[in-house]
């Protein structure tokens, strides 16, 4: 491996080639590090790769119904058996990972802006905006989270868009509190005085030196928050709030679908499961890992 | 003190304004209302749904019925359902129970696996035991409590014929039968509840146990349990209240999920209804309840602060 890195650095020369190794030092060093993690980066991209071509190697066609084999035990022709409608679960649950995944990522990437929107300004500024912001915050906080979901959702109408906003709202908004302490541990630091002092603007100030401080947390929130915006998209689904059918999700297949036909077939509710809890381990393990590797100090501050 | 706490409470009172407001309007956003939910099936006559919205008080304008609703909470009524009639306050009252007592128990279930394994964990750090308590811990976070509370009832009922007992026992008529009920949701809230602490609190272990009195303390010759119990651990608590008012909050919101599941009539199930129902006062009157309770919480855990640590005093607000 090392040669390859420095057979590398001659060819491209210097400057880029010790970023590339610099890169693939950190990947290793990680990886023997925090194997756990590694493990699920590695599970998260099977995830992905699934995600992308996943409705192209379904055995069977997942919307296709076939009453005549309905509730078919897991076995021969249908490796994770088939629901009431006599559709094959198997395929089904590699369609839907495209949905929880992409939902995720949309919900956390929009939770980010806002809780970096709201953090930096809260953090900065103090005085009146903070008081204000927090206001709103304590009162996020105060409605219980899977009813304000509910709520949210059946006003705005369920559809993938609607539903990444919204978790990504409640999520950005919540998490904000812990990219305004950050923001306000590094506002004392002595070289924002210094930058303010020599006539930096104050969104200078924020975006070339407050901001760049701050990545650590935000990554970590963001990876910590990926595993819980998947998990409150399936509570939707399973509740039967999640976008309509016939567009299969882990959350709706486990939960509207199978509920009734929970001691009849317990596949039907199983499979979906076990998708839906490896994609959220691999994702929170390697959460955990960034987060030991990136900043030790905020273990805990996000469990 | 008594300063912080009356600040405390008036800032409180602002965040419960807007979660009055926000709640208010959310609901009658919705679409469809009551009237059309009731009349879905039988078809209404022509006039009847404008008299039955006229009756419930639904065709004035929405600030009109903000004005009056505010005007009801101003006299310390929280209404009426408008599908049943029944006073609201009577409601909570008799759903309270319920979904505290499944609080409670996971509480209870979580605290005494969490603690002593989170402890645990720590003290062997970097064991294989460690490795895999913390494997499991993160694995109790990660796995939907919704799947494991429909694979307690579907596997069981498959392979044996057998479910654990759904329904709810009032605690006050039969304690033993109450208990046996809400055993199943009970440990399923705790796979995550315990997992959550034991993390939590072997991160806030480790960080004490390096500190300069743990070395005092090991070398005026106290026992390892001594110096765990008594200067490690104490001190590696406080972030675990937090922890634990949060997630007390994560219990609230996750009963309308289990409760739903396990037929359990508490307030979880209750504003699950009146959401589907439309019946707005029912909702309105739920998320304020709980508001009040989660506002309630995160000021207890704060105040508690001062309990276990007597170097936080509050002294600014």
């Amino acid at each position: 491996m090392a040669t390859t890195g420095v057979g590398r650095q001659r060819e491209l020369g210097a400057g880029r080639a010790s970023v590339a190794l610099g890169w693939w030092r950190a990947i290793t060093l990680f990886a023997r590090r925090q194997p756990l993690a590694t493990f699920g980066a590695l599970v998260l991209l099977f995830g992905l790769v699934i995600a992308v071509i996943g409705p192209s190697i379904t055995p069977k066609d997942p919307y296709d119904t076939d009453v005549l084999n309905g509730l078919r035990s897991p076995g021969e022709g249908y490796l994770l058996g088939t629901d009431n409608l006599g559709r094959d679960i198997l395929s089904r649950v590699l369609v839907a990972t495209r949905f929880s995944l992409l939902l995720g990522l949309a919900a956390v990437v929009f939770g980010l802006f806002i809780a970096v929107l709201v953090g930096v300004i809260s953090g900065y500024a103090g005085g009146i905006a903070d008081m204000v912001l927090q206001r709103i915050v304590d009162a996020a906080i105060g409605i219980p989270f899977i009813l304000f979901l509910l709520l949210i959702v059946t006003m705005a109408g369920a559809s993938f868009l609607s539903i990444a906003l919204i978790i990504g709202l409640y999520q950005g908004v919540t998490s904000s509190r812990i990219v305004r302490g950050a923001v306000m541990s590094v506002r004392e630091e002595v070289y924002v005085e210094a930058a303010t002092t020599i006539g930096a603007t104050p969104v200078r100030v924020m975006a070339r030196h407050v901001l760049p401080n701050v990545i650590a947390p935000v990554i970590i929130i963001a990876s910590l928050n990926l595993g819980s915006a998947i998990l409150a998209e399936s509570v939707l689904s399973f509740l039967g709030y999640g976008v309509q059918p016939p567009d299969p999700t882990w959350g709706q297949m486990m939960g509207v679908e199978a509920r009734p036909y929970v001691t009849r077939a317990p596949w039907m509710a199983f499979f979906p499961g076990v998708a839906l809890a490896v994609t959220v381990f691999a994702i929170n393990v390697l959460g955990d890992g960034l987060r030991d590797t990136l900043d030790p100090r905020l273990r805990g501050s996000v469990a | 003190m008594a300063r912080y706490l009356l600040g405390r409470l008036v800032v409180s009172s602002i965040s419960l304004v807007l979660v009055v407001v926000i709640v208010f309007v959310a609901v009658r956003l919705m679409p469809g209302d009551i009237v059309d939910q009731f009349f879905q099936d039988t078809g209404a006559r022509p006039g009847q749904a404008e008299a039955l919205r006229e009756k419930l008080g639904l065709s004035d304008p929405i600030a009109v019925q903000f004005a009056r609703y505010l005007g009801e909470l101003a006299r310390g009524d929280l209404g009426e359902s408008l599908a049943s009639g029944r006073e609201l306050s009577t409601v909570i009252r008799d759903r309270t129970p319920v979904t505290f007592q499944l609080a409670m128990m996971t509480l209870i279930f979580s605290l005494a696996i969490g603690l002593p394994l989170g402890v645990l964990s720590a003290v062997m750090r970097g064991s294989a035991l460690d490795y895999l308590l913390r494997t499991i811990a993160i694995g109790g976070i990660s796995i939907p409590f919704f799947w494991i509370a429909v694979l307690t009832i579907s596997l069981p009922a498959y392979y044996w014929r057998w479910t654990p007992p759904i329904g709810h026992v009032p605690l006050q008529e039969d304690p033993l039968a109450s208990i046996q009920h809400m055993l199943a949701p009970a440990l399923v809230g705790t796979v995550f509840l315990a997992g959550s602490i034991m993390r939590m609190l072997r991160a806030t272990m480790l960080e004490v146990l390096r500190l300069d009195y743990m070395r005092t303390a090991a070398a005026k010759g106290l026992s390892r349990a001594t110096q765990i119990r008594r200067h490690a651990l104490r001190n590696a608590l406080i972030p675990v209240v937090t922890l634990i008012g949060i997630r007390f909050i994560f219990l609230l919101s996750g009963s309308v999920v289990l409760e739903s599941i396990y037929a359990l009539p508490g307030l979880g199930q209750l504003s699950l209804d009146a959401l589907s129902r439309r019946d707005y006062q029912v909702v309105q009157a739920v998320t304020l309840f709980m508001a009040v309770i989660i506002i309630m919480t995160n000021l207890a855990v704060d105040i508690s602060y001062g309990f276990i640590d007597p170097r936080i005093r509050h002294s600014r607000a």
